[in-house]
């Protein structure tokens, strides 16, 4: 079933020439139609003639070559394929097929057309003022709104990922998990940022929770506890929002060892004692834990700092 | 101002102006003073055809203050940034005064996420210009943008413009997104002095991957290589302006600090240093008074009201130095 289904998306895929120019790992692709291609290719073949009649280096006839080939590629791309039949897709690999493969080529190719005019013919028009050529490289100059358009999306994405690990309505670091994340966590993938995929959904949990709360005797009684562990954001514009849904889904959780003193109490220091060892998971604001081997006993707390930089 | 939101508008001419703002909790109005400056130098007439795009930055950096401990760190800088002063031959009060606000310069470097968040608040706004540019029906090659930012704005705006011509997802490299800057004008730059107090014995330690940052490394003209390998600048014309009693510019009662002060070595095509004399400033007569007024000025809150004796102050820079501005929007 999952190969039919492969299939039938390779068919739909190798149906339709327009494609969607590869992005990077975290970016924004960007739509681009046959149409829009053809059309810039058509009008470009005409502003090469033109820097032709500009620049007669050795370095240019090797770059316009390389453009060649490349416009031409592009011109077969906009071209609609013949439909394979379906026992012939099912033995393909998808790895060297499909959406992908073809954006991937197409990006390498628009590279080239990109920067060819980008370095012979733009230090003309930006210095003279040539409405024939401005019409011209105007297919050109839309093919790169789009993509300006998708970086920026990309750019307030990474924004939107950073304001919900940093911003109002985080998890605020103590100084313990502040020295942990400077000093080690932010070089480690996962927890600390990139330039193309904005911050790492990961933090560390070092923190003494002094005041989870739990039943003994049939009345309620404090415990403090060492929290050691990591959290998670989650970036989806879905989760976070707070409300009702934000219970469902919250804007991060978190997981890790717990550790609790030998008594119960608020403030207790949790070494004291024979120490108590279990887990914790926190769901949004909403933290649960469970320490003792022979007598578990279950904690609740919310997420809180008690003392500003401290737990 | 949402920093998810950068400021769009149409263009009535190829004209764009991107302000960048210095240390300051600055909010919408608080540029009023200098574009009113901007206005007087420029004239009406043209002023009113260039879109102008004001940035806020601050709110991103309160998200890092508010989630992170920074005070040993930032406490770490300002003390190499004293030390280093006091080791020029200068009073005690100056030193203390210019290292605290060295220090709110500085602290986004300790944090990665901090200096990649900030970077991309600046790299979004320029997207959305070349964007508006567009929509205004100007092409690209014809867009003339211009960023004029002044103090700790000067390091972001060195960040970025570095940042726009290396990362390939920010589509903004001069040759390949045919992306270029018209104009780059930087008033009391502390790009130099932020370099050798970030590499410095004390401080380095705390810096993660420095080689992250364009002013970690030697100072350049940012561009990419054209088809023939040609380098093809960003910035078609940059200036960076100091005053001689400025020291966030490097300068310090009229005197040169070497470790302070932004140049490029060798000299590149399209980067002119100019030294405003601020011979009108008391300071060579007075050299206390300099304490004061830079301890009323470089720290925190005060950054947007500047007074205009203030050898740092942003709309002093622009009314003393007209040509300047003029000669990026002749």
């Amino acid at each position: 079933m999952l190969r039919l289904i492969r299939a039938a998306s390779i068919l739909l895929l190798l149906g339709s020439p327009a494609s969607a120019l590869a992005a990077s790992p975290c970016g924004q692709s960007v739509g681009v139609t046959a149409e829009q291609l053809s059309g810039m290719v058509d009008s470009l073949r005409q502003v090469e003639a033109f820097a032709d009649s500009l620049v007669h280096d050795q370095a240019y006839v090797r770059s316009r070559g390389t453009l060649d080939r490349s416009l031409e590629r592009i011109q077969r791309l906009t071209r609609p394929l013949p439909r394979p039949g379906l026992s012939t897709v099912l033995r393909w690999n998808t790895s060297n097929v499909g959406e992908g493969f073809a954006a991937s080529a197409l990006d390498s190719d628009l590279f080239v057309v990109q920067t060819f005019f980008g370095s012979y013919v733009q230090p003309y028009v930006s210095e003279h003022q040539d409405t024939r050529l401005d019409a011209l490289l105007d297919p050109l100059d839309r093919l790169m709104d789009g993509q300006t358009r998708a970086a920026l999306a990309s750019s307030i994405d990474r924004l939107r990922h950073y304001q919900r690990k940093f911003g109002k309505g985080s998890v605020p670091l103590n100084w313990a998990e502040t020295a942990l994340y400077l000093g080690v966590f932010q070089h480690v993938p996962g927890f600390g940022p990139s330039a193309a995929c904005g911050p790492g959904p990961w933090e560390p949990v070092a923190a003494y929770s002094p005041v989870y709360a739990t039943i003994r005797n049939k009345s309620l009684v404090g415990v403090s506890v060492l929290e050691l562990g990591a959290r998670r954001y989650f970036f989806s514009e879905k989760w976070g929002t707070g409300g009702v849904s934000g219970l469902l889904r919250p804007a991060y959780a978190s997981l890790g060892a717990a550790m609790a003193s030998e008594h119960d109490g608020a403030l207790e220091n949790p070494f004291k004692g024979v120490e108590r060892w279990g887990g914790f998971l926190a769901w949004g604001d909403i933290k649960l834990a469970v320490v003792g081997a022979h007598h578990p006993k279950l904690l609740v707390s919310k997420q809180l700092q008690y003392v500003k930089t401290f737990f | 101002m949402d920093p998810l939101k950068p400021l769009s508008q149409h263009w009535s001419s190829p004209r764009a102006l991107m302000l960048v703002h210095g240390v300051g909790d600055y909010h919408p109005g608080d540029y009023d003073d200098l574009l009113q400056s901007l206005a007087e130098v420029l004239g009406p007439e043209l002023w009113h055809s260039i879109a102008v795009y004001p940035v806020f930055y601050d709110g991103i950096n309160d998200w890092f203050v508010e989630k992170t401990q920074l005070k040993a760190g930032v406490q770490a800088i300002s003390k190499a940034v004293s030390d280093r002063l006091g080791a020029s031959g200068n009073s005690g009060g100056i030193a203390d005064a210019f290292s605290e606000g060295a220090a709110d310069v500085l602290w986004p470097a300790l944090v990665r996420d901090a200096r990649l968040a900030i970077r991309d608040n600046l790299i979004a706004q320029i997207q959305q210009v070349v964007i508006d540019g567009r929509a205004s029906g100007i092409p690209r090659w014809h867009q003339q943008i211009t960023i004029i930012c002044h103090s700790l704005g000067c390091i972001h705006t060195y960040e970025a413009i570095h940042a726009a011509a290396e990362v390939p997802d920010y589509k903004l490299r001069p040759v390949t997104d045919w992306v270029r800057f018209a104009n780059v004008v930087m008033f009391a730059s502390p790009v130099q002095l932020y370099q050798s107090v970030a590499l410095s014995a004390p401080v380095r330690p705390f810096i993660p991957d420095p080689d992250e940052m364009a002013t970690l490394r030697p100072l350049s003209m940012p561009g990419q290589p054209d088809m023939s390998q040609r380098f093809v600048r960003s910035v078609r014309n940059w200036i960076s302006v100091t005053g001689a009693y400025d020291p966030v510019g490097g300068y310090l009662l009229g005197k040169q600090l070497g470790w302070a002060y932004m140049d490029i070595q060798p000299r590149p095509e399209g980067f002119t240093p100019i030294i405003d004399p601020q011979t009108d400033l008391p300071f060579a007569k007075a050299p206390d008074e300099l304490t004061r007024v830079l301890k009323s000025s470089l720290v925190g809150a005060s950054g947007p009201k500047i007074p205009l004796q203030n050898p740092h102050s942003w709309t002093r820079y622009v009314s003393k130095n007209p040509d300047v501005v003029r000669q990026c929007f002749a």
